[in-house]
């Protein structure tokens, strides 16, 4: 994880370019879907809408599930589910880490150790296990995963801005505004964090990615929120029909794999001419 | 670098006492108890009473954690309620087979991840044919990889598709370790294309970034080959966040590959802590979650010492946040 | 020249058979079951977990086996008489031994009834520790058992999944027999012996070649596979890598049947002859009106969870009780609760239930497992049409137990309860006011009538069928019209079996005990 949270770089080669159009050509129908999906999906995912079980076809695009719901229209409102789980997970490793990073960062001394060992200790508890335990503690929910996610992936986040902000605590215009009497406060909003926060574009492919297919996992395991659709849950439901309906498991299956791919070109996209570091 | 791997350690201890804290915690919140699971249905109040006593729920919160803390100086975590036996025997037990699968796809994913990162490096067709495999492959839950990855016809009906031996006959020696790897290499490959996209690439961005940086230009005015650079100059140089993602993804393979064991009904590690939860077995959870852990500190430090010894920025010692 | 080439003919066919006998007899023959959770210990009697007697039950005996009507047959105890008032039982022991070479004695039957079944099975000792006043061994043949009233459940309850017998000198003195190492290493009396358990991956058992029922089976080995994931087992069935799936979804019945034989039985070792049966929570205002109980009755199409769940296989309950209890079943009883969801929301209007601006007239929450999130989607479905808002609440099983048995916190369930093979054993549980309390599957809804208290004590101490069948229709009549649960479909175990075997018994905790190849 910790290396794609690494600043991106920029790359002269022929792929970027197609890479860009190609992410927003995968992203664009997702966040349609995730916005206006009263309007995109044609059919109530929650009720039926024909015969169980009918192959993909001009009255249902993707074919319908065991209950007789439309697999297109399922997708269509599970793509908010996604979109809002990989937003709420990416603001929260931003906010967490990129905060937390600053104030290491600029404090140093104990402050500085104190934080940067609870990022290790975050770092290594093992996530899927941490959410499985919740999810048992709480009941499934969407919320739950994201902010799960959010707030155990930040460290990597943060050790990238704290070296940052050390980096440009030195740094000429920063040493200028001290020079002229700034607090400490006004130097960390307003000259350092912008600064120390470019890395946080390079995570947001990685972390909306890892949200998407580790609420995936939890689907796989029963634990997905049953008062929404998510793509989790439709792949693994599907995977129990797989003899009776491909379908059902082969669509969901490509919805994640197109939207996590299109989330992870752009964040290989972001470009801030840095190179990786050594943390 | 003596000192450093004193100060890890030190820092190892108090880690694991905090994740073993939480994990305290946080099971004794979640609802329902292990008893049901020991007992079955319909059992009445005083049976429970009496198994509570026996596990030493009854007493309060404040005095299990004290044992609990007792235990945990001692090396130990309790008695597993589900197997009766000591939680990091079960552990260590199912240990072996985890490290069966991991092992190898950690080792395959770095031989094949590393050159085919270089590779597609160097811009062109091929290269952006492997970097849209590797972005495929690392955008694919891993459960349902694993699950095409068996229904691929050819695969299936010549590799088995669950299990770590055949239960049908009962192979020894050679035969054995034969039987293994052929049960290994569905559930193997489904890990070695996971972690082979993330190594290729991290491998390709690492790569662009120093083949771009004006020493590589050096070396090439020198007349060394396009591969003598790409491997003695660029790699060494952009290896810490390559050594970083194997180091990290260590403790991953050990509690993190629960879906592809789950998958394949591999009986490593990964089943046994679904099977933990769904029991309530706290002994057993955390005992896992700390060997998980323990794994994960471990792959950590040999990450940070190899860094050392490659980078001599940070051998000084200067700065190892 | 004809008759060279025929006679080498026969001497190279006869060399080939020969040698196949020969290979086949030395070829062990092994059956693979695959199981979803390793039993973790092997001792039968000491819990009800069907994870355990899937595993442990073949490797031990009750005084009785049942056949496939669930009638008491021979097991332990070759013969058995009932005192005329049915409150004396004396059973004839066979010649058995158990796994270790000791003989089988009367003084084991008592040990484990009293020493373990009585103190540690939840369901034998709430069934049966008041009933039984007393054991006698006057030989080590026979065994007698005294009761304080007539019990005519009683020999349905002593087969090996109810009542195992357990090894008295190798338990006596060990200390608590739940904590007794002899857990991990069984010595019974049954078809197989254990050999070997590898945690989390098998369990290995052989054939018993001195079982005392002689040579009932082909299969010289037998090996429990855990496997998690149904779908996998089920792939690992269709690969020829597994030879049984104690349970399968309905779904995959056509699977099963292409490569194998699909078996279904109403019982099963752990509990038979299951309804899935909805709960109301009448301690909360909202659910004691019997308006808003009665529109869910009518606004759930249960046609339809039998068609979408079961997938035909299973029945829409006519009555409270399993119709597999014939003599007890008060046929259409609940025939008046058609799916109607006109009749539903005229409920909801005489419970003053009215409709808001989202069309929604009450909103209720149903806790279940995870593996009955089917049903609780079609139910939401059905039930939005009539304007109540059915919110699911899936929960595995230890946090769902605590929800509602414990803390109390639903307004409805949906459980399987198992009525077993008599209203003694599954139902009344379900219904008297002396079982509403923390104990898990009992009076979930808390429902007190004591109407029905007074009619279960009748029925559950005459011997008298009729008269107890009697009891039991007046029962269902009431229940039929309080509704404090509602019955939707009763449901059948689906077992998928390798087509080499013949002579499972799927109904019974020894499945595996008259195994033979089919030739």
């Amino acid at each position: 994880m910790s290396a794609i949270e690494q600043r991106s770089i920029y790359a002269t080669g022929i792929f970027w370019r197609p890479g860009r159009v190609l992410a927003v050509a995968l992203l664009l129908p997702v966040l349609v879907a995730a916005l206006f999906p009263e309007v995109s999906a044609p059919f109530n995912p929650q009720g039926s809408a024909g015969a169980a079980l009918t192959p993909p076809g001009p009255d249902h695009l993707l074919g319908t599930d065991d209950l007789g719901r439309d697999l297109l229209s399922m997708l269509v409102h599970g793509a908010r589910s996604a979109i809002v789980l990989a937003a709420a997970a990416v603001v929260l490793t931003i906010a967490v880490g990129g905060g937390l990073g600053i104030v290491a960062g600029l404090a140093g001394g104990l402050a500085d150790a104190a934080l940067m060992r609870f990022a290790e200790f975050i770092a290594i508890l093992p996530r899927l296990l941490v959410l499985l335990l919740l999810a048992t503690l709480l009941g499934p929910s969407l919320e739950l995963a994201a902010i799960t996610i959010g707030l155990m992936s930040w460290p990597g986040l943060a050790r990238i801005v704290r070296a940052e902000t050390r980096a440009l605590k030195h740094a000429e215009h920063v040493l200028a505004a001290r020079a002229l009497g700034a607090s400490e406060w006004r130097i960390g909003v307003r000259h350092v964090a912008p600064a120390a926060l470019v890395p946080a574009f390079s995570v947001i492919g990685p972390i909306a990615t890892a949200a998407i297919l580790t609420e995936a996992g939890l689907s796989y395991l029963g634990l997905s929120d049953p008062e929404l659709i998510s793509w989790g849950d439709l792949v693994r439901n599907g995977q129990r029909f797989f003899h009776q309906g491909w379908w059902l498991s082969l669509f969901p299956g490509m919805a994640i794999v197109a939207t996590c791919l299109g989330l992870t070109l752009l964040g290989l996209d972001e470009t801030d001419g840095g190179g990786p570091h050594a943390t | 670098m003596l000192r450093i791997t004193l100060l890890r350690s030190a820092q190892a201890f108090v880690m694991l006492w905090a994740v073993a804290t939480a994990l305290f915690s946080l099971l004794q919140a979640v609802p329902g108890g292990p008893v049901t699971a020991l007992t079955g249905d319909f059992a009445d109040a005083d049976t429970v009473a009496r198994i509570e006593a026996r596990l030493g729920l009854d007493q309060p919160l404040g005095e299990q954690y004290r044992r609990f803390l007792g235990l945990l100086a001692s090396g130990d975590v309790g008695h597993s309620y589900t197997y009766g036996r000591p939680a990091l025997q079960v552990v260590w037990a199912h240990l072996p087979a985890t490290l069966i699968l991991a092992v190898p796809a950690i080792l395959l994913a770095g031989l094949l991840g590393l050159p085919l990162g270089i590779r597609a490096a160097r811009g062109g067709r091929l290269s952006a044919l492997i970097k849209a495999a590797a972005l495929i492959a690392f955008a694919m839950p891993v459960f349902w990889l694993g699950h095409m990855l068996r229904l691929t016809p050819g695969f299936g009906e010549v590799f088995p598709v669950q299990g770590m031996a055949d239960a049908r006959a009962f192979h020894e020696g050679v035969a054995h370790a034969l039987d293994v790897a052929h049960h290994a290499v569905l559930p193997c490959l489904t890990l070695v294309l996971h972690q082979m996209a993330y190594t290729v690439l991290i491998t390709q961005r690492a790569m662009v970034w120093q083949m771009g940086r004006p020493y590589i230009r050096t070396g090439f005015a020198k007349g060394a080959s396009r591969r003598r650079v790409e491997w003695h100059h660029a790699l060494p140089n952009g290896a810490a966040p390559i050594i970083a993602l194997f180091g990290n993804r260590i403790g991953w393979f050990l509690s993190g590959a629960i879906l592809v064991e789950v998958v394949f009904a591999w009986p490593g590690l990964g089943q046994l802590t679904v099977a933990a939860i769904q029991n309530r077995d706290t002994p057993l959870v955390v005992g896992i979650v700390l060997v998980g852990c323990l794994f994960t500190m471990l792959g950590n430090l040999l990450a940070d010492l190899a860094q050392m010894a490659s980078d001599v920025r940070l051998r000084d010692g200067t700065d190892t946040a | 020249m004809r008759h060279l080439k025929r006679a080498v003919r026969a001497t190279v066919l006869g060399a080939v058979a020969s040698s196949a006998i020969v290979a086949g007899a030395l070829a062990e023959t092994t059956f693979i079951v695959a199981v979803p959770s390793d039993p973790g210990q092997f001792n039968p009697a000491i819990t009800t977990g069907a994870h355990v007697h899937a595993v442990a039950d073949s490797m031990f005996n009750g005084l009785v086996a049942l056949d496939e009507t669930l009638s008491p047959i021979p097991d332990l105890a070759t013969e058995w008489t009932v005192s005329e008032d049915g409150t004396t039982y004396e059973f004839k022991l066979a010649e058995a031994t158990w796994h270790d070479g000791t003989p089988v004695t009367s003084a084991d039957v008592k040990f484990t009834f009293e020493d373990v079944l009585f103190q540690h099975h939840a369901r034998t000792k709430s069934g049966l520790s008041d009933v039984v006043t007393g054991i006698e061994t006057p030989d080590p043949r026979t065994v007698v058992f005294r009761l304080s009233a007539p019990h005519p459940a009683l020999l349905r309850r002593f087969d090996v999944t109810e009542a195992p017998i357990l090894p008295k000198h190798l338990y006596e003195g060990a200390g608590d027999p739940t904590e007794a190492a002899q857990n991990a290493n069984p010595i019974g009396t049954g078809p197989y012996r254990f050999v070997s358990h590898a945690p989390g991956d098998r369990v290995v058992l052989e054939k018993n070649a001195d079982y005392f029922k002689g040579d009932t089976s082909d299969a010289d080995r037998v090996v429990f596979r855990i496997i998690q994931d149904a779908e996998t087992a089920l792939l690992a069935f269709e690969r020829g890598e597994v030879d049984y799936i104690p349970r399968i979804g309905g779904q995959n019945i056509g699977r099963a049947e292409a490569a194998g034989q699909v078996l279904t039985a109403t019982a099963g070792p752990g509990g038979g002859n299951c309804i899935m049966t909805v709960s109301f929570n009448l301690e909360r205002a909202l659910l004691q009106s019997a308006d808003l109980r009665r529109a869910v009755a009518q606004g759930i199409d249960r046609d339809r969870l039998n068609e979408q769940v079961l997938f035909g296989r299973g029945n829409v309950a006519n009555a409270p009780f399993s119709s597999a209890i014939g003599w007890a079943h008060a046929e259409e009883a609940l025939s008046a609760l058609t799916h109607d969801p006109e009749a539903a929301m005229a409920a909801l209007d005489a419970a003053g239930l009215a409709p808001d601006a989202d069309n929604i007239r009450a909103e209720i929450d149903m806790v279940h497992f995870p593996t009955f999130s089917k049903y609780a989607e079609l139910m939401a479905q059905d039930l939005a049409e009539v304007g109540i808002k059915l919110t699911s609440r899936p929960l595995d099983r230890p946090a769902a137990i605590d929800a509602i048995f414990k803390e109390r916190d639903f307004d409805t369930n949906l459980i399987s309860y198992c009525n077993g093979v008599d209203p003694e054993i599954g139902i009344k549980r379900m219904y008297v006011s002396d079982n509403i309390g923390p104990i898990p599957f009992s009076n979930a809804s808390a429902y007190r009538n004591d109407k029905i208290d007074a009619l279960f004590a009748v029925a559950g101490s005459t011997a008298d069928q009729d008269e107890r069948a009697e009891a039991y229709g007046d029962i269902q009549a009431i229940l039929a019209a309080d509704l404090p649960y509602f019955w939707l479909v009763e449901t059948v175990r689906i077992t998928a079996a390798s087509d080499r075997f013949t002579g499972y018994r799927p109904w019974t905790g020894h499945y595996l005990e008259t195994l033979r190849l089919v030739e």
